[in-house]
């Protein structure tokens, strides 16, 4: 009987996230890899027997929606297919599989033979998820003039497509596209005519959540963008986790990131150190970037020139930031460039010089989309360590804004109302929201629709139509603030099951997060479960949200769904107190009088 | 030592394999093959020069001539495969091989194989092939008669022999390898040749080297590299004389049938598929199927017959040498191993293989006085000279290739080509190549030749005897490298420093190889190694090769200065500390689904130390996480371990290979390992960029920001 250990369960999810080899099906757990052996050994979960057996029948239901889509693709919903997919064992094996068939693939053309010698029905349905074997046995079948056969697997290729790239938009967290594996996001970057930069597997609210950031460049326009892939849901279940749990207690860093930067992963070298930049470990932060550096990652070339320019680093110095930036800039790094044009803006390890300043700006605008530079060179001057000028960081948003970046116009337009969108005055609000939602700002659509949707009064028809307009769009994307908002609004229509199935799409969004404690909490699911509703309120107060971090709090000190601690009670009240929220102030002063 | 070829006589089919596994890397096919096919040794030939005329059809054997004449009427004929090639059958050089006739006579009073080959050009590659035909065979105790040639085109034969344009010539191929047999070809340049015709041509070749005695024994393979639609293997014999048939692969059926005083037995094979080639295949395997045959009922009988031809090795050693060995001193093994390295070194090797020479040793008299030898001249001067000091030496023939199994073979002469020494020394059995070169240090410091069996020459030995170490370090070898690189203040150059050791088989092949190179040729060499590594490379001092003295060891010194060193962008600076030596030792294969085991390096412990000095502090700053690996297989151990001080970095590597092969259902899992490995093989650094003033830095910037702004 074939067998995986569960130690598996580390090595598959770092040849998951890194395409570097994957576990192999061994006989009765006696033939594995010394490679196996020594992931086993720093893996800390064993000796849970998982059967390839056991996946037979999703397999074989796999097996069946596959043979479909490749007749019909139009006959099944992705969604139906990704999750047959993820509960299949083509998961578990599809790196090793996928290592294979390059194998396979190399010996062919190593040997010269005709494509025919390859048995292509076999290597796409080993994985059908796998974009190469039916690229290549489109071709071949084309090549031999079995049109039929080339048509199916052109079906399955863009039938994988439409569907990863329905999956969201790619432009932030909020519309990161789902994928399986990571190494899929460069393929589908590639048959997008991108070309990849670079990558960060970013860890998200101090690692509650993992993003998959691919730095690509439009080598016709050369400009770069950020394209946001996220695989959560695999990596819960190769963690043998409940999604999308396990990054609740650092899993994601303690299991994923830091094993996969400590082999030599260069984009999780990347994200480990932002990690722990975040967390004031500075020195450790820059020895990560510097891994990364010595991989060729320019992104972490650009970090460590970054923390360097710092001044806070006693092993580099900010002339040493500068040289790496440099070498980031030369590489082609647009991130890099607006780096060197703050250290010479504010004479950081270079004498100051405006000239320099705005050469480099052009140069990052040159090769980012119209107003992203002034964008991200305002970020220098919100961020703490540096003695800059909040004010300064307002003007470089307006000039983002000016030039029509929509995420600056947004913040602009948060700046002049100084309040939260949702105390916001409506009337001063919505036109201003509105002119950015049309011009396709998801964030500004889902705030849009969220306001007028959820607005106590009764608003005209014409504006419920428009925010109904901006809310199908956002949701087109599937925005996860969308979903949040969509979970929202069937709770207020008494519609629990309706709102689970909604927030269940809002993984990454706290409103979606906090609307699944509260189902839990509030007993409104015919499942509800304490236990849920504080794993939940866990997993949005990591990301500070602060009426999960109040509602912890509650929770901890009414030992309701956990063990009662009124320590960390209060610890959560504290932090949610520091956020204003007035009841977890309320709180600490019933705490005090208690005393 | 002694090539792969010397005792070869009438074991064309073991030649033809040998061939086999030499030109893996040239596409095999039948029609290259054919020219081997007779290729034997000779004696007396005349050594005439270059091609000669045929005068007439019959030629005078003494002067390497053929002649012409009907197939013999033992031949058991043979019909020819009807119908078009078979798509899967075909061979990629453009060839349909149709048939491979070999077959045997062994009732005359000379052996006698006949062969006939027909094969039809399917493009013009294939046509190119076939134009000329090469027969190989050997003057001095062969005869080669050519029976017929003849196309088949359209449905009607027609005769080329008449034609045909037949050249001789003689070629020695192994002169190179200082070996001289006396092998000549007989070339047929064939007219008017097309597409698709059919050429089918016989001949026979009759006489064997009278040295191996009166017994007959044989090998046929039973596959090729190429398809070949039949193939036909017989072999005539007297009832009364007994023989022992035997297939490798104990599935293909072989018939008898009696005709009347006559037995004859035949392995009929349609549609033969074309066998695999690899490349890395270990050489002591056969992977091509064969049958083999002889009239040696057991081993006994073939010690007997090698022990008449070893009868000078109870010749006295000639006197200026015998007082040469009085004149040592010290244990019975040192005195062992003083004798083979003085032959090893002063008894430079040449075979002149052919008649009997290939088989009949020289006497030691004869050997010491002209300075040279070949494999049986060394031994038996060697068992002399051991015999001379005590010592019960004999001879053991061995087979230098596809030796694994040789316990499991027939009995025959035909499994050797090599000779070695063999002698017992405190109830411990040695055995000794006096053909190897570059040995040194005492007995049981010395490489094993690892033939696997030996057939010991006493005349008594009734058996093969496994060829086993008296030491383990007998069969290992190890490399310790010093690698020291000394940073100058301003971080782009160094001083690099190399001390190597080799010990063991590693300092017989590093001897081996300085031995035929001058200085500079080793120091250009050896900067050329480090060159990949640093394109700055300059050397500052030849490399110094010398003998760590009493031991089979060896010490390189190195010196070179370094220039631009690390990968540079930005005045940031990486310096990779690549395991050198231990990548070196690693390679893989071309074919990676295997059906034969690859080969690896046997039992070989690199140790490799690099350390990089820096003037002050802060000038290295290193990268942690780079996957520190300790790796252990079936194959190979491995490990790197990193010493940091503030301007000192030192990288460990140890690479251990465990065995001398890998089983190819387990080479994916090997390629798995190697995978993991390739990452431990660099560690990188990061050198402190060298200071540069501001206003450099600021021209640097601007420099760079026109450049980024045109694109550049």
């Amino acid at each position: 009987m074939l067998h995986f250990k569960k130690y598996w369960q580390c090595a598959a999810l770092a040849a998951l996230l890194s395409g570097c080899a994957a576990p192999v099906a061994v006989d009765g757990g006696a033939k594995n890899s010394e490679a196996q052996r020594a992931r086993a050994s720093a893996a800390p979960s064993a000796e849970v027997q998982f059967s390839l057996e056991s996946y037979a029948e999703a397999d074989a239901q796999l097996a069946v929606l596959a043979q479909k889509i490749r007749l019909a693709p139009d006959s099944v919903p992705f969604a139906e297919f990704w999750s047959a997919y993820l509960q299949s064992s083509r998961l578990i094996t599809a790196v090793d599989t996928r290592e294979a068939f390059q194998r396979e693939m190399a010996q062919l053309a190593e040997d010269d033979s005709d494509c025919s010698a390859m048995d292509w029905e076999q290597w796409s349905a080993r994985n059908f998820f796998e974009l190469e074997p039916h690229l290549a046995a489109e071709e071949c079948y084309q090549f031999l003039g079995e049109t039929e056969l080339a048509r199916q697997h052109e079906n399955a290729v863009q039938y994988i497509l439409r569907g990863v790239l329905g999956s969201g938009d790619g432009k932030s967290i909020d519309t990161a596209y789902e994928i399986a594996l990571l190494d899929h996001a460069d393929e589908i970057l590639y048959l997008a005519g991108y070309q990849v930069r670079d990558s960060v597997l970013q860890p998200v609210a101090g690692g509650v959540g993992l993003m998959y950031v691919v730095t690509a460049e439009d080598p016709e326009t050369g400009v770069q963008r950020e394209v946001f892939f996220e695989n959560e849901r695999a990596i819960n279940i190769l963690l043998g986790a409940t999604y999308p749990f396990a990054g609740v207690g650092g899993n994601y860093v303690a299991q994923v990131l830091r094993p996969l930067a400590e082999g030599g992963t260069p984009s999780a070298q990347v994200g480990l150190g932002r990690l722990l930049e975040d967390r004031g470990e500075l020195e450790q932060a820059a020895q990560q970037f510097l891994n990364a550096t010595g991989a060729g990652s320019e992104t972490g070339e650009f970090r460590l020139g970054v923390l360097a320019l710092s001044g806070k680093l006693p092993s580099l110095s900010q002339e040493d930031g500068v040289d790496f930036l440099m070498s980031a800039a030369q590489k082609g790094s647009a991130n890099a460039m607006i780096g060197l044009a703050f250290a010479y803006r504010q004479g950081l390890g270079v004498e100051p010089s405006e000239e320099l300043f705005e050469q480099f700006m052009a140069a990052a605008d040159q090769r980012l989309e119209p107003g992203r530079a002034w964008m991200l060179l305002s970020t220098y001057f919100f961020a703490e360590r540096w003695d800059v000028s909040l004010q300064q960081g307002i003007q470089y948003v307006r000039r983002a804004a000016q030039e029509g970046f929509l995420p600056a116009q947004l913040v602009i337009l948060q700046s002049d109302l100084n309040r939260e969108w949702q105390s916001a005055d409506l009337e001063t609000l919505l036109p201003r929201l509105q002119s950015i939602a049309e011009a396709g700002d998801t964030a500004a659509q889902v705030a849009f629709a969220r306001r007028v949707l959820t607005a106590p009064s009764l608003q005209p028809a014409e504006r419920i139509a428009l925010a109904n307009t901006f809310f199908d769009a956002a949701l087109a994307v599937h925005s996860d603030a969308a979903h949040a908002l969509e979970g929202d609004l069937k709770w207020a229509a008494r519609d629990y099951q309706g709102a689970e199935q909604a927030y269940w799409q809002a993984m990454s969004d706290t409103a979606g997060q906090l609307g699944m404690a509260k189902l839990h909490q509030q007993q409104r699911l015919p499942n509800a479960d304490s236990e849920m509703a504080v794993l939940w309120y866990m997993m949005c107060a990591t990301a500070a949200d602060s009426e999960c971090l109040y509602q912890l709090g509650k929770l901890f000190l009414d030992g309701d769904g956990v063990e009662r601690n009124p320590e960390l009670a209060r610890t959560a009240f504290t932090e949610a107190a520091q956020k204003g929220h007035r009841q977890a102030v309320l709180e600490l002063e019933k705490g005090k009088s208690r005393q | 030592m002694c090539g792969h070829l010397q005792f070869i006589y009438c074991l064309y089919a073991v030649k033809i394999m040998k061939q086999i596994f030499r030109s893996r890397r040239v596409t095999p096919t039948l029609w290259s093959f054919i020219a081997l096919l007779v290729v034997s040794s000779v004696q007396g030939a005349p050594s005439t020069s270059a091609i000669k005329q045929p005068s007439a059809s019959i030629q005078s054997a003494a002067t390497a001539d053929y002649r012409i004449a009907p197939r013999p009427a033992w031949v058991q004929p043979l019909e020819i495969p009807e119908g078009k090639a078979r798509g899967k059958a075909l061979a990629d050089d453009g060839l349909r091989n149709l048939v491979l006739d070999t077959q045997i006579n062994l009732t005359g009073d000379k052996k006698e194989r006949f062969f006939r080959i027909a094969m039809q050009p399917l493009r013009q590659q294939g046509l190119q092939q076939i134009s000329s035909i090469s027969l190989g065979f050997s003057p001095a105790y062969e005869e080669l008669v050519i029976h017929d040639v003849s196309v088949v085109r359209d449905g009607q034969r027609s005769d080329r022999l008449a034609s045909a344009d037949i050249k001789l010539f003689q070629r020695e191929e192994e002169l190179e390898q200082d070996m001289y047999a006396e092998h000549w070809t007989a070339m047929l340049l064939l007219k008017d040749l097309r597409i698709g015709d059919i050429v089918e041509y016989s001949y026979s070749v009759r006489g064997s080297n009278p040295v191996l005695g009166d017994k007959n024994f044989g090998r046929e393979l039973l596959a090729w590299g190429v398809p070949i639609e039949r193939m036909y293997i017989g072999l005539l014999t007297p009832k009364e004389l007994p023989l022992y048939l035997r297939t490798s692969d104990g599935t293909t059926a072989i018939r008898t049938r009696d005709e009347g005083n006559l037995t004859r037995y035949s392995v009929d094979i349609h549609n033969s598929a074309a066998l695999r080639q690899e490349d890395g295949v270990p050489e002591w395997l056969t992977p091509y199927p064969y049958l083999e045959y002889t009239q040696y009922a057991d081993w006994h009988q073939v010690n007997g017959w090698a022990n008449t031809l070893y009868g000078a090795a109870s010749d006295p050693v000639p006197a200026e040498f015998d007082r040469w060995l009085q004149g040592l001193r010290g244990s019975p093994a040192h005195k062992a191993a003083a004798a083979t390295q003085w032959i090893q070194e002063h008894i430079r090797y040449f075979g002149i293989e052919h008649g009997v020479n290939s088989h009949l040793p020289s006497s030691p008299l004869e050997t010491y006085d002209r300075r040279f030898g070949d494999c049986k001249d060394k031994t038996v001067l060697l068992i002399a000279a051991l015999r001379r000091l005590g010592i019960d030496a004999y001879p053991a023939l061995v087979s230098s290739v596809e030796n694994l199994d040789l316990d499991t073979r027939l009995p025959s002469p035909g499994h050797f080509d090599h000779v070695i020494t063999t002698f017992l020394l405190d109830g411990k059995r040695y055995w000794v190549d006096p053909t190897a070169t570059s040995q040194n240090g005492e007995l049981e410091a010395m490489s094993l030749p690892d033939f696997n069996w030996g057939l010991v020459v006493n005349g008594e030995e009734g058996k093969l005897t496994r060829i086993e170490p008296v030491a383990p370090e007998q069969l290992s070898g190890r490399v310790h490298v010093e690698e020291t690189l000394t940073l100058d203040d301003n971080r782009q150059s160094a001083v690099f420093e190399v001390v190597s050791h080799y010990v063991g088989w590693s300092a017989e092949d590093m001897r081996a190889y300085a031995g035929y190179r001058d200085v500079d040729t080793i120091t250009n060499d050896f900067l050329q190694f480090y060159a990949r590594y640093f394109p700055g490379i300059e050397m500052l001092e030849p490399v110094v090769i010398s003998e760590v003295e009493g031991r089979n060891e060896l010490r390189v010194r190195e010196k070179y200065r370094l220039r631009n060193l690390g990968e540079k962008s930005g005045g940031q600076n990486l310096l990779k500390l690549a395991a050198a030596s231990v990548v070196t030792n690693i390679s893989l294969p071309k074919t990676r689904q295997r059906e034969y085991p690859f080969r690896l390096p046997g039992q070989l412990q690199v140790d490799e130390r690099f350390t990089v000095i820096a003037k002050n502090t802060g000038d290295l700053r290193w990268l942690s996480g780079q996957s520190a690996e300790n790796i252990a297989n079936p194959w190979f151990e491995f490990s790197r371990d990193v010493e940091q001080s503030p301007q000192k970095v030192t990288v460990n590597y140890r690479y251990q290979s465990l065995d001398k092969s890998v089983a190819p259902e387990r080479f994916g899992e090997y390629l798995q390992a190697i995978d993991r490995l390739d990452s431990g093989l660099t560690y990188s650094v990061w050198l402190a960029p060298a200071s540069v003033t501001p206003n450099e830095r600021r021209e640097r910037a601007r420099n760079l920001a026109r450049d980024l702004l045109e694109r550049k």
